[in-house]
């Protein structure tokens, strides 16, 4: 049978890093486009089954015109059963949206204790275990044993990946007891990385990541598993259904004499598409002050922002030696040790004692 | 540097005046108000321009308006002069604006303009000082030569740096409040005013919204979960009002065939109640009275007027019967009084026999009595006696007479009367009378009147029994109708219900109807509320979010601006750092050029004051500290008297021109700065200026021509 696996979308929650309202506005449009990608792509590859692994949404802050808008959605896979369980964010709780409303005939929302679902079609069942709250501290999968091992044993479940002895505060998942689950395939939600097939005892399992990145932590490819699963064993293949990516850039601004040079440079070492979210990270040595705004102005993308890591290239070493003012104020200065406050001291200080106007 | 002439073409009270200078020392003499102030500003202003002081009204202060010749409109000069071997010329035109003036700098021998940087302040070029520091250093004035820091303090500044960087001037006052300035913008002294507090209101406020608005999320879920119960209890409602309803149609029907019932029996009271023969009785008697009346017709209306005539007949008739009966009365009277006249007997009056007799016996017995005897008197008396006797009869005649004479009057008076009665008239009218009352007692057949009175009595309550039946009849009659429509009505009611008699059935006993239509009333009100609750929700459900911003968008913004404070504060933290570094320089640098100003200082003051003081400390506020060589105590230079203060400022402002400049002073003005000297003490200054600064060329403004004698081998000029 085929499954799309996917998960943590995070609905309605604030992306950070983003300098301008509209386009914080345009992000999360970015995220329910990506999610009509995810239910368009199990119509396309006629999905058995759609399984979300929690975090669809924030319980808190979910507005109910998103809320109609998943509904709307899930509901329109005719053929599709959709199995979906709530994760740390959107925990089954009385209040939840996940009780107080009538989902589509298709859709099943895991209870918040471990349940099972048979699928006599396939000789299958799927099990699932939803957050009844924010935390849950207590692994959900301790103990599982699947009831009848020749069937295809599929389970749906929010949780951290840990090592033996670790302790989470969300559902923390051993290897060993994934390996005497007993499960066929194991659809994980809660990291925001796909992380490949990962193998415990004959059990398949991954997360597969979240389908639209939120922050330069979460740069490369994101989107959804498809999953063709029988009694033998899963195989996984990654589609990228991301509308855009985030990109860390680190250019070094030595020997540029201007802001043109500086962004030509720039566009040659832009790794992605006018469509992404770009960091760049100036370093090296400025040979006069870098103005993010010029060197941004007409950069093909969809935001950008600088992160100033450069030095000015003040021949300092001699202004120290100056008895004067200025000369024992960079000494001062120097002798601390270099951090951006430091650097802006320096340069507020020197433009200051030269009488320019000084520019924060 | 020399000054070698200046030429004045209109300046205060100058006009086309040449003054000519040498190296070295040189006098300018002339007395109070002769003009040396006022070459002074002119030299100033030629190196430096004037300041626009327009604001300043008052003459004193606005240098322009002070020295701007009277009735012109510019004032103009230039000045020649050499420096660093080169010649130079300097020619100025100032208005009364500064935007008026205009200046060339040439070449002293060429002529031709030479390019100087700022040539409008060229003595910055020239002097290698600003105006300010000029007239803090190379200028010394006539007043009190106090020197204290001010905002532009090029002096302290360059102290501070005790050598001229040869680049633009640094101005720790001017940087340090650049940067003062900008990080109360960022934050202010107070913490309350600036965009850091702004910012932190603002996150605040953000905060705040975004609580309000999870909490209206938080409500909305409530609502979806209220909705969700109230559907359940609507329906639950919904099912008890049917339950009622249905117990309601029971009730009605029993109350139907109890009415029913009742119905009949009233029926049956009614169907009882008619009686058709009740009417037989007083018709009958009706008929009676009728006949009755009919037979007493003859006593109707009119009857009474005949009974009043009747009466009135029989009244006359009585009437008539008592006057003839009253005249035959008095004919009895008439007869009885004739009678009675007849009876009365003539009485002669007078008995006249016995009347003469008496007479003559009277008068015999007079005339007996007279002649005779007086005794015969008593025949007198006997013959009064006599006359009186036969007088008695007189009386008796005489009433007699009266009598008849009376009853003849009577008697004609009762004649008259009778006469008038008239009796045969009394009679025939009486019969008259008579027959017409027994003609009308005939007519309605009684014999008295009163019994016509009676008849008509009869008649009238034969009437009222009459009238009364028919009324007892009448309202038999209705009552008898309203019975009939009743027991139609009632008829027709009964026909109306669905069943009759046979066919209606008896179910269970339920509960009165009044009650039931109260538990129905109480159900639908319960419904009501119930509905209305889930419209007021569905409507919040619609509405509670409008103009309600999302969590996720509100903490988006407040996150960049979390970050925009923390890009303040960290801005604000450089700026507090490089203010520190400025001030901590600052200090040291105070602490390094103390000791060599002080040097400085002390060694022109030694020579100044032939040794009395042998040390000297200035600090950064240039006051002084005087140490005597005979190691007395400290003597704050403040409270010295005023020719040792003039000396130790003097003292200092030469170890300051000395300090900053180093040897490389180019010219020094001096405005009658010795004048509170004595001779010796100016002498020993002269020589001083000559020792510390060796080759300088002095200008010395004075008004005290003893001055002229100190000062040997001075170039002299002379004002008018």
């Amino acid at each position: 049978m085929k499954m799309i696996h996917c998960g943590d979308i995070h609905f309605d929650t604030p992306f950070t890093g983003l300098a301008d309202a509209r386009k914080a506005a345009l992000r999360q449009e970015d995220v329910r486009r990506t999610f009509g990608r995810i239910v368009a792509l199990a119509a396309e590859e006629k999905a058995d089954l759609l399984l979300i692994a929690g975090d669809l949404l924030d319980g808190d802050t979910a507005s109910p015109e998103t809320i109609r808008y998943v509904q709307e959605k899930l509901g329109s896979l005719v053929d599709t059963r959709v199995f979906l369980c709530g994760g740390n964010h959107d925990p089954v709780t009385p209040r939840s949206y996940y009780r107080l409303l009538d989902w589509p005939d298709n859709v099943h929302i895991f209870d918040t204790q471990m349940e099972c679902v048979p699928l006599p079609q396939w000789n299958a069942c799927i099990y699932g275990c939803s957050f009844s709250q924010r935390y849950e501290p207590a692994s959900l999968l301790a103990g599982f044993r699947v009831e009848d091992p020749q069937k295809c044993n599929l389970m749906l479940l929010h949780g951290q990946l840990v090592g033996t002895g670790q302790q989470s505060q969300y559902d923390p998942i051993y290897e060993a007891d994934i390996a005497q689950s007993g499960l066929t395939y194991l659809a994980l939600g809660h990291t925001h990385t796909y992380t490949g097939p990962l193998y415990a005892g004959k059990t398949c399992y991954a997360m597969c990541g979240c389908p639209e990145g939120r922050g330069f932590d979460e740069a490369g490819p994101r989107g959804a598993v498809v999953a063709e699963v029988d009694a033998d064993g899963a195989s996984l293949r990654f589609v990228s259904l991301c509308r855009r990516q985030y990109h860390t850039v680190t250019l070094d601004v030595t020997g540029a004499a201007h802001h043109e040079e500086l962004a030509d440079r720039l566009r040659a070492a832009l790794p992605g598409t006018a469509e992404d979210l770009y960091q760049i990270v100036l370093c090296g040595e400025a040979a006069f002050p870098v103005n993010s705004d010029v060197l941004l102005d007409g950069l093909p993308c969809f935001s950008a922002k600088v992160v100033d890591e450069t030095r000015a290239q003040l021949d300092l070493v001699a202004l120290r030696e100056d008895f004067s003012l200025r000369g024992l104020f960079v000494d001062e200065l120097l002798q601390m040790e270099d951090s951006p406050v430091v650097r802006r001291a320096m340069q507020y200080g020197l433009a200051a004692l030269s009488g320019e106007k000084v520019v924060l | 540097m020399e000054i070698q002439q200046i030429t004045i073409e209109q300046f205060g009270k100058f006009r086309d005046t040449k003054l000519t200078f040498g190296p070295g020392m040189n006098v300018i003499y002339g007395a109070n108000e002769a003009g040396k102030s006022t070459i002074c500003a002119f030299l100033l202003a030629m190196f430096y321009g004037m300041p626009n002081d327009s604001k300043k009204k008052s003459t004193r202060e606005n240098v322009r308006a002070r020295y701007m010749p009277w009735g012109e409109e510019k004032m103009a000069g230039s000045v020649a002069f050499t420096h660093a071997g080169k010649s130079y010329v300097i020619e100025r035109r100032m208005g009364d604006v500064r935007r008026k003036d205009k200046v060339t700098v040439r070449d002293g021998a060429t002529w031709e303009e030479v390019v100087i940087p700022d040539k409008e302040e060229a003595g910055r070029y020239f002097f290698g000082i600003g105006p300010e520091a000029f007239r803090k250093t190379l200028y010394t004035g006539q007043l009190a030569s106090v020197i204290s820091p001010d905002k532009e303090d090029e002096v302290l500044d360059r102290l501070a740096n005790l050598r001229q960087t040869g680049e633009e001037d640094v101005s720790y006052q001017r940087a340090s409040s650049q940067l003062t300035s900008l990080l109360n913008s960022l934050r202010s002294v107070s913490g309350r005013a600036g965009r850091m507090p702004a910012l932190e209101e603002e996150i605040a406020s953000l905060r705040a919204e975004e609580e309000r608005s999870r909490s209206v999320l938080a409500q909305h879920r409530e609502d979806l979960a209220r909705v969700g119960m109230l559907a359940e209890d609507s329906a639950r409602l919904s099912a008890e009002l049917a339950a009622l309803e249905a117990q309601r149609a029971q009730s009605v029907r029993q109350g139907q065939y109890a009415e029913y019932r009742r119905l009949k029996d009233e029926l049956a009271t009614l169907t009882s109640r008619l009686q058709p023969d009740k009417l037989e009785a007083p018709n009958r008697k009706l008929a009676e009275v009728r006949e009755a009346m009919e037979r007493e017709k003859r006593f109707s209306d009119g009857s009474r007027a005949d009974y009043e005539r009747a009466c009135q007949l029989r009244r006359r008739e009585a009437d008539l019967a008592r006057q003839l009966s009253e005249e035959e009365t008095h004919w009895e009277a008439l007869r009885a009084l004739e009678k009675e006249r007849d009876s009365i007997p003539d009485i002669k009056g007078v008995n006249l026999p016995m009347l003469v007799l008496g007479l003559l016996v009277m008068v015999i017995g007079v005339v007996c009595g007279v002649v005779l005897h007086p005794i015969l008197f008593a025949v007198f008396a006997v013959g009064i006696f006599l006359v009186a006797v036969s007088c008695l009869s007189i009386r008796e005649q005489q009433e007699a007479q009266q009598k008849r004479r009376t009853l003849e009057a009577m008697i004609a008076e009762k004649r008259k009367t009778v006469d008038a009665l008239g009796r045969d008239k009394l009679v025939s009218e009486r019969e008259e009378t008579q027959a017409e009352l027994n003609d009308l007692l005939e007519v309605y057949q009684v014999k008295t009147e009163q019994e016509i009175l009676d008849g008509l009595a009869r008649r009238e309550s034969l009437e009222k029994e009459g009238t009364a039946l028919e009324r007892e009849i009448a309202l038999i009659s209705e009552q008898q109708e309203a019975v009939k429509k009743d027991i139609d009505r009632v008829t027709a009611h009964l026909a109306s219900f669905p069943f009759t008699e046979e066919t209606r059935e008896d179910d269970e006993q339920v509960l009165p109807l009044t009650e039931l239509n109260a538990q129905i009333t109480a159900k639908n009100q319960e419904i009501l509320a119930c509905e209305t609750a889930r419209r007021e929700i569905a409507y919040e459900l619609a509405h509670r979010l409008d103009g309600v911003r999302l969590p996720a968008e509100i903490a988006e913004e407040r996150e960049r601006k979390e970050e925009e404070l923390a890009d303040l504060g960290e801005k604000y933290e450089a700026l507090s750092l490089a203010l520190a570094a400025f001030a901590h320089g600052y200090e040291t640098l105070k602490q390094d050029f103390a000791p060599v100003l002080s040097e400085h200082v002390g060694a022109i003051l030694r020579r100044m004051s032939g040794g009395k003081y042998a040390d000297v400390r200035v600090n950064d506020r240039f006051e002084l500290c005087l140490k005597p060589a005979d190691g007395g105590p400290l003597v704050d230079a403040a409270y010295v008297s005023g020719g040792t203060y003039d000396m130790i400022y003097l003292a200092l402002r030469l170890g300051i021109i000395q300090t900053v400049l180093g040897v490389n002073v180019p010219l020094l003005v001096l405005d009658d700065s010795f004048s509170e000297y004595d001779d010796a003490r100016t002498k020993a200054a002269v020589n001083l200026l000559g020792e510390v600064f060796p080759g300088v060329q002095v200008l010395y403004f004075t008004c005290h021509a003893s001055f002229l004698s100190i000062a040997e081998g001075a170039h002299v000029v002379r004002l008018a």
